[in-house]
């Protein structure tokens, strides 16, 4: 095998298949080395969370990938095959500029026009000072009504987009609610104020990223293209569809 | 006490309480399986059987080769016959691997996880046969630390090692696919890195098979002391090398064919395109059609120049039961050129049953090729005083061949289970039953 070991020659036939050999054993395991190392830059760049839902949205159901302009009224039946990330759409401009017809408010629900609303049931709020405030949606609300117990995250900590962003608990039930967006924690609230979360966003305002879980929280990125939903989504009037996958059925029972 | 995330698919999705169904959360979304206790009784032979041959391997492990029927004369019996069979049946999964992300054939790709589960039972296998055929475990390193050169072994056990691995690195995407492990977002990400790169790991896996394909047969065509085997060749590789290469790309394709109609058959449901089975079928005929026309041109030379240039009328081979000349018409007309006209032909290929009897037919061609080069040559005498060589496995090779049949269809039938093997169709009516 190498030099100096009891049967290797310094022929022609040794040293041509034993290149070879360590030639295709060198490639396999580069190729394991680097997906781990790019395993882990995707990790240290956040990109992560953005491969992890693309995963979650491509195994959603057709049912759960409906476009946020049939939830809006605006089309009767459209499927999203873009992982919810409206500037990759080619036709967004195109139903964008149609009125939405879809009023909660016709539902009992109440969904305030000045903050952006996710799929997990939460909203968002910003700020003047930079941060945003992150609630539970009303739908969310009637469910739950004064959930038993808060279990919020300290501030300072940072939450990831999609990833748990608090756990409560119900009538013996645990529920987990997602983060609408990827930020430091600055302060926390619960049901009695109204609010769960105060959120230094991550990424500056100005520093454009890829929209992705996104249904609603473009607005905090100016740097998105125009015709992207962070750009132009402050309506409110649609219910917002849970997007992510989930293993058990919701039940406070 | 229920843990739930406040997301709405959830409220939509309230069948996961089902009894009979307590590994629901571990199946693909949208798969429609059957009841886990069914599912266990399926399963409950094949285990049977595995335990056997481990125990037989361990027989054979512990107290040597004289548990079983061979000799020094004999050398090669049911394992390497196994070895054989199982690594052209498993062609597939290079082959496949290769058109679809070499030559760009993405219209193969519903089939690519089964190809690539289907090798990698066969070379496991075959991996696993050779360990106790091999003997002596802890002196595996042996080989690779000393390794002779000069020997197609040597070449065989590097390639198969190293594509061994090459498959399992390219198995741990659709692993990692399953509902559960892709919740860990490290496995997840890392699933979606080693995807991206599985195009060099089938490149790779390329080249390893087509030296290793070849090598097995080479291992034959040298053998200058059984004129059975012997061919001559180019350069250093008899033709023995070219023809297992062929073959096996050749049957590949159509043992994917049958496994993925077995598994369709069983479950009751259309997993690929309809059309799928057709260009398989096809790629299938046309490369069985060139085999049988190289087959044949070999089969020719070796009877008028080969074999008479070593001192063997070729009428001699045949003479010994139950090796007949009819052995010779059975390979190459009847699992060679009848099974390539049948893939082949537009109204044949286009009947389903035509299609896979055809398949069947090839599987069993290359089987008896292995067979014979196998089994005939070492039985056939090749010196004055030698007599015709009868060989009968003992029970530990037989049960040890059963556990390797049976690590298959678990290993297969738990892929298909919890694993995401086929896309879901579009347009097509795709359930019937549960399976």
């Amino acid at each position: 095998m190498f030099p100096g070991i009891d049967g290797f020659h310094w022929t022609v036939a040794h040293i041509l298949f034993l290149s070879l050999f360590f030639a295709v054993a060198l490639t396999i395991a580069a190729t394991v080395i680097s997906a781990a190392w790019r395993t882990a830059r995707d990790f240290r760049t956040h990109r992560a969370t953005e491969l992890c839902w693309n995963s979650d949205f491509a195994d959603l159901p057709q049912s759960d990938r409906r476009c946020r302009h049939e939830l809006a009224g605006r089309v009767i039946s459209r499927t999203c095959d873009n992982a919810f990330d409206c500037r990759h759409c080619n036709q967004y401009s195109q139903f964008a500029v149609l009125p939405a017809r879809a009023m909660m408010h016709d539902l009992g629900l109440h969904y305030p026009q000045d903050r952006l609303y996710h799929r997990g049931h939460t909203w968002v709020h910003a700020e003047e000072d930079g941060t945003v405030t992150i609630g539970l949606d009303e739908l969310a609300h009637h469910l739950i009504g004064n959930p038993d117990s808060v279990n919020l995250p300290e501030p300072g900590s940072e939450i990831e987009l999609n990833q748990t962003a608090w756990r409560m608990t119900k009538n013996g039930n645990h529920i987990q609610v997602r983060a609408p967006l990827e930020g430091t924690v600055v302060a926390i609230g619960g049901p009695k104020d109204g609010w769960y979360l105060k959120l230094r966003p991550r990424l500056d305002p100005e520093t454009p990223r890829p929209c992705v879980t996104f249904f609603v929280v473009r607005k905090f990125t100016a740097g998105c293209p125009a015709n992207s939903s962070a750009c132009s989504y402050n309506s409110g009037r649609s219910m917002p569809r849970p997007a992510w996958p989930m293993e058990e059925p919701f039940s406070l029972t | 006490m229920a843990s739930t995330a406040l997301t709405g698919s959830s409220l939509t999705d309230g069948n996961l309480s089902d009894k009979n169904l307590p590994d629901k959360k571990w199946i693909p979304r949208d798969a429609n399986r059957t009841s886990l206790p069914r599912f266990l009784l399926w399963l409950a032979p094949w285990a049977a059987l595995l335990a056997l041959g481990i125990y037989a391997a361990g027989l054979c492990l512990y107290y040597g080769l004289n548990q079983t029927n061979m000799d020094n004369r004999f050398a090669f019996g049911l394992w390497i016959f196994l070895d054989l069979g199982v690594i052209a049946l498993g062609a597939g999964a290079f082959f496949t691997g290769f058109l679809v992300y070499i030559l760009k054939r993405a219209e193969l790709r519903p089939i690519l996880n089964t190809a690539v589960v289907v090798g990698f039972i066969c070379y496991s296998g075959a991996v696993g046969i050779l360990g106790i055929d091999v003997g002596q475990p802890l002196r595996f390193w042996f080989t690779f630390w000393h390794p002779n050169t000069h020997s197609m072994l040597t070449e065989v056990t590097f390639c198969i090692s190293c594509y061994l691995v090459v498959l399992c690195l390219e198995y741990i995407p659709i692993l990692l696919r399953n509902r559960q492990l892709r919740k860990l977002p490290s496995f997840l990400v890392f699933e979606h890195q080693l995807h991206k790169l599985v195009p060099v790991l089938a490149g790779v896996g390329t080249l390893l098979s087509f030296f290793h394909q070849g090598s097995l047969g080479g291992l034959y065509g040298v053998l200058r002391g059984r004129p059975f085997a012997f061919r001559q060749g180019i350069f250093i590789w008899p033709s023995t090398f070219f023809l297992f290469i062929l073959s096996a790309i050749a049957t590949g394709p159509s043992f994917l064919m049958l496994v993925t109609a077995a598994v369709e058959r069983v479950t009751n449901k259309q997993l690929v395109p309809r059309d799928l089975f057709r260009r398989l079928g096809f790629i299938s005929g046309v490369l069985l059609g060139v085999y049988v026309a190289a087959k044949s041109i070999d089969t020719l030379i070796w009877l008028n120049i080969t074999s008479p240039s070593a001192g063997f009328a070729a009428w001699q081979y045949y003479i010994y039961k139950p090796f007949g000349t009819p052995i010779l018409f059975v390979e190459i007309v009847l699992f060679g050129l009848l099974p390539a006209f049948l893939l082949t032909y537009h109204r044949t290929a286009a009947h389903r049953g035509w299609l896979l009897s055809a398949a069947a037919l090839a599987c069993c061609g290359v089987l008896l090729n292995r067979f014979v080069l196998t089994v005939q040559t070492l039985a056939l005498p090749t010196l004055a005083f030698d007599e015709f060589l009868h060989y009968t496995p003992s029970w530990q090779e037989v049960a040890s061949f059963g556990g390797v049949l049976a690590w298959g269809v678990i290993v297969y039938s738990l892929s298909y289970r919890y694993l995401p093997m086929f896309a879901p169709l579009k347009g097509e009516d795709t359930h019937v039953s549960g399976d």
